[in-house]
């Protein structure tokens, strides 16, 4: 037997109270009498069949009893479990709201309870499939799995640090098992919505089991550090440093920030937060050496349920970005790339390149009017020189040149024209770009395309038909604007957060890669990637945790932060879904019929409560 | 004791007479006719006459009539000779007034109106034997050391009325009423030292005085009973049903003790403390009706 509400039975206390009561006031009296005698002969009569009558005063504590087991079973609302059988899809929600210990010991905790109960109850032809989200969503075992192994499987799960996972995919790997058919799908999460997914899983019999009770929580959100504008003394470099801090309780909140360097102490500030409000805390003039700063959250008054969201880190000093240019030297191009913070520029010039197999290890190759092959398939903004034609280059061009391109198509909302407008650009000429599939025009003439955006799953090129030579855009103030946008656009975060990861997104190795990755997580536990689907990436689910991780390729170590800062992860208790401790069965309630059986309890200590009020009525005490 | 000042009860008192079954013989000259010839103003019988008889006792009537000298004969009365035993064992200083005081109080009424009739009283209290005795009150002015007395005797002890009786039956030889003021819950049995007081022909009226507590117990719950005589605990859960086996108990043992006073030609009467003493005095003292006046006799089976 379970219990729907199981902290209604700590009132079953009240039962050896009662009766410690009852033994207090049923000791006993002396009482002299002028004789026993009479008295001896009643107790002769009632004691003829003596095990009912000697307990039989007892008949109140007894009802008594029943009246305080009836509304506390009741209240407790019991129910038998009742067993499982067909297939059973079990999807684990493991982001980093499921940390949260405004339920003990915290809403994952109770979460693989449930799943466990659920295995539990399954009989022995049952088949279970597990499924775990976080900003990935992964199939951990199939029905082709035993249950003892998907048990071992769920006790050595563990919450990660990562955002939550999108509900489309979610329903995307329930719908990847739906050939299997099976009977009955259970949802354990904090946030997923369980009208959204009832909405969206149709065909099996759902139940969506929401863990948390309170939203009350300190994180920081946004985290930057900059060169400031005053320069140190001694060539050391002053930094400022910009910490945004939101609270998500209703209520206000007092905290301390603090800014450590190398493990050190350099800066703290306290602050006092409004109820659902930020607050921004600027440090200024901070003498920082190369390295890693690390602010941290102390909350001094309130609750802040979860711990991942109150550390963040920042690189100071290193370079984010290593870019390799190809062509001249001396173009606007290089004084852009030099401007750009944060870019560790290394030049080439075309004849050097000539000879060159292979280019240089970088993140990124900017090339001017360069078309070396060792550019295909890696990150590069590729200028192609006006005048060269489809035969020179098959493999970007394909064909002659087009003189005077008139820009006429724009595609405006495309990250590389972000704040750009490109209507007055000249082009003298342009080189006829040869399409490929997947390609997006950003920018196109009348009969062929200016700018190309080209992904896969290896690389990101940006192609322009132009080379600094044949346009006045270079000369323009969008210039370095699109340069930037490029940069962003194939860098990634790399080039927005201050060399910081987002805990879910994947990071790109910076530099020339070995043969083998390996990675230090911030509890010192070391892994070797031997290789990933894409080269030189190391897949988001490597970084589960918050913290500093180490990245070694060969020789080369990388000091990697990774950071929660995600407003859905942060913001505990969503505003639509405020009573999340109570469990929300969508179809099929597990313990469906624990009301019923509560309402006849109920009725049943009112009932003895009748009972006993009209014996004492009708006996006395 | 007896309020003094209660001129009407007094005067009720006198009017109320001692009845007995059988003649007893008297010490003196009193009001209660005897077996024994006398010279009342009663005709009992003739005899014939004999050289020496008193010849102012010859009916001449009979004598020109039959031609034959008889003598009259007439009732002799006497007094009659009224104990009064008190029970003074522990059980009897419970209630409020104690059933030793109502029993006291009773006593005296008694007393008072055997010597309003002109009789013998003593009164004489008992535990587990024979106690102190007051002196005989024949006259009404000697009751009053009567009501001195019983204010100075206390009770306690326990009760053993079978020694109790056969000490009576050694140290009174004089046969008369005897009026034993208990609540009769001893533990050796009654009846038999009644029979054998009976036996000695002694006139026997039961006054058991009891208390409201006694007859119906105000108290429900679990108790541990404790016996004032014997010490003996008992624990017992009252409840509604105990309550009721107690009544039935106490109906049994009081009209028990009722209907072998009848039985066995004694007078019986309940007395609860919690009715005032002469209510009880008139209620033992049924109006009888006797030699055409109206008078109070004690004992159901008054003549």
């Amino acid at each position: 037997m379970s219990f729907a509400g199981p902290l209604y039975l700590t009132l079953l206390v009240l039962v050896p109270a009662l009766i410690a009561l009852y033994f207090k006031k049923s000791r006993p009296i002396r009482k002299i009498l002028p004789s026993n005698r009479l008295w001896a002969e009643v107790q002769q009569r009632l004691n003829q069949n003596s095990i009912f009558q000697k307990y039989r005063h007892s008949l109140f504590l007894v009802l008594q009893l029943l009246v305080i087991l009836g509304i506390v079973l009741g209240l407790a609302r019991p129910y038998f479990k009742s067993t499982l059988s067909g297939k059973v899809v079990i999807f684990l929600d493991t982001s980093a709201s499921m940390r949260a210990t405004d339920v003990a010991p915290d809403r994952f905790g109770q979460a693989r309870d449930k799943a466990r109960s659920i295995l539990d109850r399954l009989d022995a032809s049952g088949k279970a499939a597990l499924i775990t989200g976080d900003s990935s969503v992964v199939v951990r075992a199939g029905f082709g799995s035993d249950l003892v192994t998907v048990v071992a499987l769920l006790d050595k799960l563990e919450p990660t640090d990562h955002p939550g996972p999108d509900p489309e995919e979610v329903v995307a790997a329930l719908d990847g098992l739906r050939s299997a058919k099976p009977d009955r799908v259970y949802i354990l999460t904090d946030q997923l919505k369980a009208a959204e997914l009832a909405e969206r899983i149709r065909g099996v019999s759902l139940t969506v089991h929401s863990f948390g009770s309170r939203g009350d929580n300190l994180a920081v959100s946004r985290f930057e550090v900059r060169p400031s504008s005053v320069k140190g003394p001694a060539k050391q470099a002053a930094w400022e440093a910009e910490v945004v801090v939101t609270n998500y309780a209703p209520g206000p909140v007092k905290t301390t920030v603090e800014l450590r360097h190398d493990g050190r102490e350099v800066a703290s500030s306290s602050t006092g937060i409004g109820g659902r409000a930020d607050s921004s805390v600027r440090f200024s003039d901070l003498k920082l050496a190369p390295g890693i700063l690390e602010v941290r959250l102390v909350a001094s008054s309130g609750d802040d349920f979860l711990a991942g969201d109150n550390r963040a880190w920042a690189t100071v000093g290193q370079e984010n970005l290593s870019v390799l240019l190809l062509g001249r030297t001396t173009s606007p191009l290089v004084r852009v790339l030099k401007s750009i913070r944060g870019v560790q520029l290394k030049a080439v010039t075309e004849r050097e390149s000539a000879s060159m197999a292979t280019l240089p290890e970088a993140e990124l190759v900017v090339s001017d009017g360069v078309l070396h092959p060792g550019l295909l398939r890696r990150n590069a903004v590729v200028l192609c020189p006006g005048d060269a034609d489809g035969v020179s280059a098959p493999a970007w061009l394909a064909g002659p040149s087009v003189e005077s391109p008139l820009p006429v198509r724009f595609e405006t909302t495309h990250p590389l024209l972000k704040y750009l407008s490109l209507k007055d650009v000249t082009f003298s000429k342009a080189a006829t770009l040869k399409r490929q599939p997947g390609d997006v025009e950003v920018l196109g003439a009348q009969d062929c395309p200016l700018v190309l955006a080209r992904a896969d799953r290896e690389s990101k090129q940006v192609v322009c038909a132009f080379s600094t030579a044949d346009t006045d855009f270079a000369m323009r103030v969008g210039f370095p604007i699109f340069v930037v946008n490029s940069l962003r656009w194939i860098g990634g975060d790399r080039m927005a957060s201050s060399g910081c990861l987002k805990l879910g997104e994947s990071y790109r190795v910076p530099g020339p890669l070995g043969p083998e990755i390996g990675l230090v997580s911030p509890e010192g536990r070391s892994v070797t990637l031997e290789s990933s689907p894409t080269p030189g990436m190391l897949l988001a689910s490597s970084f589960r945790t918050a913290g500093v991780y180490t990245v070694r390729v060969g020789s080369r170590q990388v000091a990697v932060p990774a950071v929660l800062q995600s407003f859905s992860e942060s913001a505990l208790a969503p505003a639509q879904d405020r009573d999340l401790n109570r469990e929300m069965p969508t179809t099929v309630a597990v313990g469906g019929g624990a009301l019923s059986t509560a309402r006849w309890l109920l009725m049943l200590a009112l009932m003895v409560m009748v009972v006993e009020w009209a014996l004492y009525a009708r006996y006395g005490g | 004791m007896l309020d003094l000042e209660d001129k009407a009860f007094l005067k009720t008192l006198r009017m109320l007479k001692i009845v007995t079954r059988r003649f007893f013989r008297g010490q003196k000259v009193g009001q209660r006719r005897s077996q024994q010839k006398g010279a009342s103003v009663e005709f009992k019988d003739y005899k014939d006459y004999n050289p020496g008889d008193d010849p102012r006792f010859l009916d001449w009537n009979v004598y020109g009539r039959l031609d034959k000298l008889l003598v009259k004969l007439f009732h002799n009365e006497e007094d009659l000779h009224v104990y009064n035993l008190i029970d003074s064992s522990q059980s009897m200083l419970f209630g409020s007034p104690s059933k030793f005081d109502h029993a006291r109080k009773l006593a005296a009424a008694i007393s008072y109106l055997a010597t309003a009739g002109q009789d013998r009283s003593t009164i004489q209290t008992f535990a587990q034997g024979l106690r102190e005795q007051s002196s005989v009150a024949t006259r009404p002015g000697h009751v009053f050391n009567h009501f001195h007395w019983l204010e100075k005797v206390e009770a306690g002890g326990e009760g053993q009325f079978g020694r109790t009786i056969d000490e009576f039956l050694v140290r009174h030889k004089r046969r008369g009423a005897v009026f034993i003021h208990s609540d009769f819950l001893m533990n050796d049995p009654v009846e038999e030292s009644l029979r054998r007081l009976r036996f000695n022909k002694y006139e026997v009226f039961l006054v058991q005085v009891l208390t409201e507590e006694e007859l119906a117990p105000p108290f429900s719950g679990m108790f541990r009973f404790v016996d004032s005589e014997t010490h003996l605990e008992r624990e017992l859960y009252v409840d509604y049903e105990a309550l009721e086996t107690y009544r039935q108990v106490v109906e049994e043992f009081t009209g028990g003790l009722e209907s072998f006073a009848h039985r066995n030609g004694m007078s019986y009467v309940r007395a609860s403390t919690a009715v005032p003493f002469e209510s009880t005095v008139l209620q033992f003292f049924r109006p009888v009706k006797a030699a055409g006046t109206t008078t109070l006799a004690a004992g159901a089976g008054g003549q």
